[in-house]
């Protein structure tokens, strides 16, 4: 498609089965979940819900920052898989909602609530946890949503533009709303990284109350941004041979965005690893106790050392290769196992804080929370991708790789 | 004969220098060289050239800078029982720093000498007719093909750079 044309893109080839598929995979974990707490399963259902919420809300303001950075860095490269970024986001409302579900659960969760910790009082108790954690969710959610549509609605003025307006003029409006999204980018990065943090030390590292660790929400919010990185990779690589998008996702962004998988990838490690060696030095127990759970001792030793593999050691040796970060078939593979990788971690880092027992609590039960959470992001996904133009096409960026040919593939498989 | 002998063409400009590529290529004319002043990606997709073995090298340094490091720790805990404060004598958490940077030195050091030596460097003096077709704007701001060819495909390839929008086309020799 040219600047000059008015034709919106087409959407992805998105059939109505998949919404099935997710609606189906929604109502199945709804009732899974619903059974589960009014069960004697009560304290898994809430543990693994607690594990997807941090999973998929990392998910999803993990990937409207990738959009707000490659409007900070005006990326040229990364234009074609803006719109697959921004369409994480249409979960983030849903986001919202599902996360006050967790005040229902919070006896169960959050050991201070059942035994207040007395010198933690002042920041462990109920009505301040959920307000400041609300108000932050809520912050981050409206920015975010504000990102997202500015970027659809300078499309959709782009495309009911008369004949008097030219593309490319400077005081059209769908102008002034890249200005806005320009303004807004660097806010949410700001924005993002303080309030994932105090979702990374409040939801997760208050189950365990006495334990602490100063890098632990930049640990949290770099992995999210890893699994929306990895999520987007995935993303433009099923949708990249569908109607509407194919023209505009070559070689060159599967390329990169494997690199930027890789380049995570080492980061998160890189993070994990700079926790872990600084704890393993200080041998402090307070500190200790929570990697020595996880790491050293039964039940969870193997699932700790398959989680590495997962994320880790196998996409790092497999990601070396530059013709693998093309192949389709391969990548799609890779990046499902990062991604299941990934949700074992935030597993890991949630559950053992609350189930006691011997053994692992991986069940049906738990897949089926699990795919109704999937169930969820996929259907405000497709929802919001049949809606929207599949490409930014207002974006001026967008229109400088069209005007030049970038577009076009370079890059042999 | 004509491995000695070819044509030079100059170009200003990136776009115009891979377009001339692309066309020699095409038809399959002898490219003995292609001057850059920066590393341009296209340029190695185009000729379709094999990696530099400076990569396989800055590999064997890296591996030989880990695991010499390691070796070298290992040893010097194990003569002098250096024990801190109740950890193992060979403690593996903090010796990924250790594997991490020697990796890195010796990665970098071999890098640098064999790209060094690759280069044809050191070459103190510059003198013309060394390195064929070589002119010292390269350096700066031009960029610069040189292609084999006979006497009788001569005029075609000096046709094609001209046509690629080479600014200077002229014979070399050497």
């Amino acid at each position: 498609m040219l600047p000059g044309e008015k034709t919106p893109p087409l959407a992805p080839g998105i059939g109505s089965i998949w919404t099935a598929i997710f609606v189906f995979l929604a109502v199945i974990g709804a009732a899974a979940f619903l059974y589960g707490i009014s069960s004697d399963l009560a304290l898994r259902s809430w543990q693994v819900y607690l594990a997807n919420y941090v999973f998929w809300a990392g998910l999803s303001f993990g990937a409207v920052l990738f959009a707000a950075v490659l409007n900070m860095t005006e990326a040229r490269w990364g234009r074609p898989v803006k719109r697959l970024a921004e369409a994480f986001g249409a979960y983030l409302p849903v986001s919202f909602l599902l996360f006050w579900v967790l005040f229902l659960g919070r006896v169960m969760l959050f050991h201070w609530v059942r035994q207040p910790v007395l010198e933690k009082q002042a920041w462990l108790n109920v009505p301040f946890f959920f307000a400041r954690n609300g108000v932050g969710l809520l912050i981050l959610t409206v920015l975010s949503l504000a990102l997202v549509y500015y970027s659809v609605r300078g499309d959709r003025e782009w495309m009911a533009r008369t004949d008097r307006q030219s593309p490319d003029g400077e005081n059209e409006p769908w102008k002034s709303r890249w200005r806005s999204q320009k303004i807004l980018s660097p806010i949410i990065g700001i924005a993002y990284a303080f309030i994932l943090s105090l979702l990374a030390f409040d939801l997760i590292m208050s189950l365990d109350p006495h334990w602490y660790s100063t890098l632990f929400g930049a640990y949290y919010f770099m992995g999210s941004f890893f699994i929306a990185i990895v999520a987007i990779y995935l993303v433009s690589l099923i949708l990249s041979k569908t109607e509407g998008l194919r023209e505009y996702i070559h070689a060159r962004q599967l390329h990169d965005l494997g690199k930027l998988t890789f380049a995570f990838g080492v980061f998160t490690g890189y993070l994990f690893y700079a926790q872990f060696n600084t704890i393993w030095y200080g041998n402090l127990p307070e500190e200790t106790r929570y990697v020595i759970l996880r790491l050293k001792s039964s039940p969870w030793e193997t699932l700790a050392w398959l989680i590495l593999s997962m994320i880790f050691i196998v996409p790092f040796f497999v990601l070396l290769s530059r013709r693998v970060k093309l192949k389709r078939g391969p990548m799609i593979g890779l990046t499902m196992l990062i991604l299941a990788g990934m949700w074992l971690e935030r597993f890991i880092l949630v559950v053992p804080s609350t189930w006691k027992r011997e053994w692992i609590p991986i069940g049906p039960l738990e897949i089926f929370i699990t795919g109704g959470f999937l169930g969820l992001m996929g259907l405000c996904f497709t929802q919001f991708l049949r809606r929207v133009p599949v490409i930014p096409i207002s974006d001026p960026l967008f229109q400088e790789v069209l005007a030049s040919g970038e577009d076009e593939e370079k890059l042999k498989p | 004969m004509p491995s000695n002998r070819g044509v030079l063409g100059i170009f200003a400009y990136v776009d115009d220098l891979l377009n001339g590529l692309r066309r020699l290529k095409e038809r399959n004319f002898e490219i003995r060289s292609v001057f850059s002043p920066l590393r341009l990606r296209d340029i190695q997709e185009i000729l379709g050239t094999k990696p530099s073995i400076v990569r396989l090298i800055t590999l064997i340094g890296g591996i030989l800078g880990g695991t010499s490091l390691i070796g070298l720790a290992v040893y010097a805990h194990l003569s002098f029982k250096l024990i801190t404060s109740g950890k193992p004598i060979l403690p593996v958490v903090p010796w990924v720093i250790v594997l991490f940077e020697g990796t890195v030195l010796l990665a970098a050091i071999f890098s640098v000498i064999a790209w060094i030596f690759k280069g044809g460097l050191p070459r103190i003096r510059y003198q013309s007719g060394q390195s064929a077709g070589y002119d010292p704007r390269f350096s700066g701001d031009r960029f610069g093909i040189l292609v084999s060819c006979m006497d009788g495909e001569r005029n075609q390839v000096i046709e094609i750079l001209r046509e690629a929008g080479a600014e200077e086309v002229r014979d070399v020799t050497g």
